[in-house]
C-alpha cells in the first residue's frame, strides 16, 4: 500500500483541512501499531471530542473512558488525585476502596442531608440532617439519635463505665423494690438451716418463703436446707438433696415453690390484655447437668407457662434469665391469696409433661424431657439470687438488709423464740380460774390468721407473775385484724389453774428450747 | 401434710367465745392449731383433705354454740348427738341443723357434692323439713 508523508518546515506547518461545507476530516488508520500523532506534546484548543473509548495509560495503571458503559474507569490502584501534594485521593487497590485525605486541612463531606448506607441503597447506617439530628442505625433501625437536648439510645446501652453523677438518669422500671421475690438471697431461715426431711403438701421447711409442693404420699424424697455456699455477692443458697434414687409415678410432683402474694402481683395485670412482661433471674447450681424446667402458674394452677433452662456445668454456679409476657387469660388473684406462683421442677410425673413450652396453657405443666433430680440418689440443686421484676431486662440483684428481709418474711411466718431461760411470750390475765389469756404482738402484721403451734411440753411453760400452774392447753383464741389490715396481734388461751383476775405472763420455764410458731404462709 | 393420727383433725371450742373456733392436727411432733380462715394454707389443706377423705377424718366432742360455722363441726357424723347432748331440750337447734344439712345436700354443696355423701343426709331428714324445701330441685 502506498504512503503519504507530510513534512513541514521549521518555520511553517502542514495543514490538512476540510472545507467548511465538506463535513468531517477523517483519518483512517490500520487497526494497530500506528499512532495518529507524533511523540511529544500535542496541543489542542477548543473542545476535543472522542466519540468512542478513550484510554489513558499510566506508568503502572490505566484509566479508560468506556463509552458503552458511560463511565470513566480507573483500574486498580489508578487514583483520582486532588491538591498540590495529592492531598486527597480516591482509588481502589483491588481489595478495598479509599477516600484518602493526607494533605492540609480537613476532609469535609457537606450537604443538606448526608447518608451512608448499604451498596444497593436499601438500608442506611448513618444519616446527617442539617440543622437536625444525626442517626446511627443497626439493620436499618435507629439505635442512636441526637436530639436538641441530648441523645436517644434505643435498646441496651452497655459500657465499661459511665462518667458523671447520673443524677438525671431516668428508667422505665423502678429503682428500688423492683424485686417481687422476698428473701431471694436466701438470707432468712427462721424455721431451720439444717437438712430437713420434706413432707408432702405445700410446705415451707427451712429457708423462708421458698417452700415446696410435694405429692402427699411422697414425703421424705428430699431434704432442704440453707447453706453458706453461693455465687460472689451472696452469702447463702437453698439446697435440695435427693434422699434416694426415687421412683416417680405418672402423678408425682415435686417442686420448689414460691408464691407471690396477690397484693404484690396486682401491678402485673395478669389475666387481662395489659399483662406485663417480666424477667425472672436466678443463680442455680446442681450436681446434674442438662435441661431443667420450671413454670409460672396461677393460684388455681389451671394456667401455666412451662420454661426449660439449661445447666451446663455440674456443681458450678450459673445465672439464668427468663423473660415472658404474663398471661392475658385465666383468673389471677390480686388479694392476700396467691397472685403468681413459680415452681422449679425437682421431679415430675408424665402427667405434668408439656410438649409446648414457652407458652401459656390451661393446665399445670412443665417442659417434657427435663431433668428429674429426685431420681438420682444424692443429687443436689441449689438456688439463690432469685429476682422477678417488671421489664425485659434482668437488672442486678436488689439486695436488702437482713432486717428488712426478715420483716418481709415475718408477714408470712413468725417464730417467737426465747433467748433466755425465763423470757416472756406475752402478758395478759386470768379470765377464769381455769383460763388465762396472753396477748402476743407481731413485729409486722401477718398476712392472715395464722396457724399456731408451740414447741416443747406444756410443763416447760409457766406463768411468771400470776402464779398459774398445771397448763393443759395453749391455743389461739381471739384474733385482731384481717387480710386487709393484717394481723397485728392475737390472744393465746391457756388452760390450767389460775387465780381469777390475776395478771398472767406466759413464759418459758427455765429453758430456751420452747418457741411459738405463727404461720400465715400462702 | 402427713398426719400420724386418725382422725387427723380435731375440732376444739374456744373457751371464751364458746364457738368451735379452731382445728387441731399433728404436724410432726407438734400440735398445729389451725384458724377458720380460708386464707390460711393449713385451713385450705383441711378442706382439701375433707374433700378427699370425707368427714371421717374429723372428730369433734363439743358443738360449741350449736351454730354451723367454718369449722365444719355440723358435718361430723355425731353432730346431732353433740347438739342433743348439749342442748337436749332445744329442738330448734336440732331442727336448724337438720335443715341446714338437708339444703346443702340437696344443692350438692360442700361436703355433699357426691351423692353417696348426700344420700344418708337426705334420707334421714324428717318429712316436715323436706316439705318445707320441696321447691328444691330433685337431687340425682
Amino acid at each position: 500500500m502506498s504512503k503519504i508523508k507530510l513534512t513541514g518546515s521549521n518555520s511553517g506547518y502542514v495543514e490538512i483541512s476540510s472545507a467548511a461545507d465538506a463535513g468531517n476530516l477523517t483519518l483512517a488508520l490500520p487497526t494497530s501499531g500506528t499512532r495518529l500523532l507524533s511523540d511529544g506534546d500535542n496541543a489542542y484548543t477548543g473542545i476535543t471530542t472522542f466519540s468512542n473509548d478513550l484510554k489513558l495509560e499510566g506508568g503502572s495503571y490505566d484509566v479508560l473512558w468506556d463509552s458503552s458503559d458511560n463511565q470513566l474507569e480507573f483500574g486498580d490502584n489508578a487514583k483520582l488525585s486532588f491538591g498540590a501534594s495529592s492531598d486527597l485521593q480516591l482509588y481502589h487497590d483491588g481489595n478495598h476502596s479509599y477516600i484518602q485525605d493526607t494533605g492540609t486541612g480537613h476532609l469535609k463531606i457537606l450537604g443538606s442531608t448526608i447518608q451512608i448506607g448499604k451498596s444497593d441503597n436499601s438500608e442506611l447506617g448513618l444519616t446527617f440532617i442539617s440543622d437536625g439530628s444525626v442517626q446511627i442505625r443497626h439493620d436499618n433501625g435507629t439505635k442512636f439519635e441526637t436530639i436538641n437536648t441530648g441523645v436517644v439510645v434505643t435498646g441496651i446501652c452497655s459500657a465499661t463505665s459511665f462518667s458523671g453523677s447520673g443524677e438525671g438518669l431516668t428508667r422505665t422500671t423502678q429503682l428500688s423494690h423492683r424485686n417481687l421475690i422476698i428473701n431471694g438471697a436466701m438470707q432468712v431461715a427462721q424455721r431451720s438451716t439444717s437438712a430437713v426431711n420434706i413432707p408432702g403438701g405445700k410446705t415451707v421447711t427451712d429457708v423462708d418463703r421458698f417452700g415446696q409442693w410435694t405429692r402427699v404420699s411422697e414425703g421424705n424424697f428430699k431434704t432442704g436446707q440453707q447453706v453458706a455456699d453461693a455465687p460472689a455477692g451472696f452469702q447463702y443458697s437453698r439446697k435440695i438433696t435427693s434422699s434416694a434414687a426415687n421412683t416417680l409415678a405418672s402423678g408425682s410432683y415435686h417442686s420448689i415453690r414460691y408464691a407471690v402474694e396477690g397484693f404484690d402481683a396486682a401491678q402485673l395485670n395478669c389475666g387481662n390484655s395489659s399483662a406485663k412482661t417480666v424477667t425472672l433471674s436466678f443463680y442455680v447450681k446442681s450436681s446434674l447437668t442438662g435441661t431443667f424446667g420450671l413454670n409460672f402458674t396461677n393460684s388455681a394452677n389451671n394456667r401455666s407457662y412451662p420454661v426449660p433452662y439449661t445447666i451446663s456445668s455440674a456443681n458450678t454456679w450459673e445465672q439464668k434469665t427468663i423473660t415472658l409476657t404474663l398471661d392475658t387469660s385465666g383468673t389471677w388473684l390480686t388479694n392476700s391469696g396467691v397472685g403468681l406462683e413459680i415452681n422449679w421442677k425437682l421431679g415430675m410425673g408424665s402427667n405434668y409433661d408439656s410438649s409446648d413450652p414457652n407458652q401459656w396453657q390451661n393446665t399445670w405443666k412443665f417442659p417434657e424431657n427435663t431433668v428429674n433430680l429426685l431420681t438420682t440418689n444424692g443429687a443436689t440443686f441449689q438456688l439463690t439470687g432469685v429476682q422477678l421484676e417488671v421489664g425485659e431486662q434482668a437488672t442486678p440483684f436488689e439486695h436488702h438488709s437482713f432486717g428488712d428481709e426478715l420483716a418481709r418474711c415475718q408477714r408470712y411466718f413468725f417464730r417467737l423464740k426465747p433467748n433466755s431461760a425465763y423470757a416472756a411470750y406475752g402478758v395478759g390475765g386470768a379470765y377464769s380460774p381455769t383460763q388465762a389469756v396472753a396477748l402476743v404482738h407481731f413485729p409486722v402484721p401477718l398476712r392472715a390468721s395464722p396457724s399456731f403451734s408451740y414447741n416443747g411440753n406444756l410443763n416447760q411453760f409457766y406463768d411468771k407473775v400470776g402464779g398459774g400452774i398445771n397448763f393443759t392447753s395453749i391455743a389461739v383464741t381471739q384474733v385482731m385484724g384481717d387480710t386487709t389490715t393484717g394481723i397485728p396481734h392475737l390472744e393465746l388461751l391457756v388452760l390450767g389453774t389460775f387465780t381469777h383476775r390475776n395478771m398472767f405472763v406466759l413464759s418459758t420455764l427455765n429453758n430456751t428450747s420452747t418457741y411459738l410458731d405463727f404461720n400465715s404462709e400462702i | 401434710m402427713v398426719y400420724s393420727t386418725n382422725p387427723i383433725y380435731k375440732l376444739v371450742k374456744d373457751g371464751i367465745s364458746g364457738e368451735v373456733s379452731s382445728v387441731l392436727t399433728q404436724s410432726g411432733t407438734k400440735t398445729l392449731c389451725i384458724p377458720l380462715d380460708e386464707n390460711n394454707m393449713d385451713y385450705q389443706q383441711y378442706l382439701e383433705d375433707i374433700k378427699t377423705h370425707g368427714m371421717s377424718i374429723v372428730s369433734c366432742d363439743d358443738c360449741g354454740d350449736g351454730i354451723p360455722n367454718d369449722s365444719m363441726w355440723q358435718y361430723v357424723e355425731n353432730a346431732e348427738q353433740l347438739l342433743t347432748d348439749k342442748y337436749g331440750s332445744d329442738q330448734d337447734k336440732l331442727t336448724a341443723l337438720r335443715e341446714y344439712r338437708y339444703v346443702r345436700a340437696m344443692e350438692a354443696k360442700f361436703p355433699y357434692e357426691n351423692m353417696k355423701d348426700a344420700a344418708p343426709i337426705i334420707d334421714a331428714t324428717p318429712q316436715e323439713i323436706k316439705d318445707k324445701h320441696r321447691h328444691l330441685p330433685m337431687r340425682r
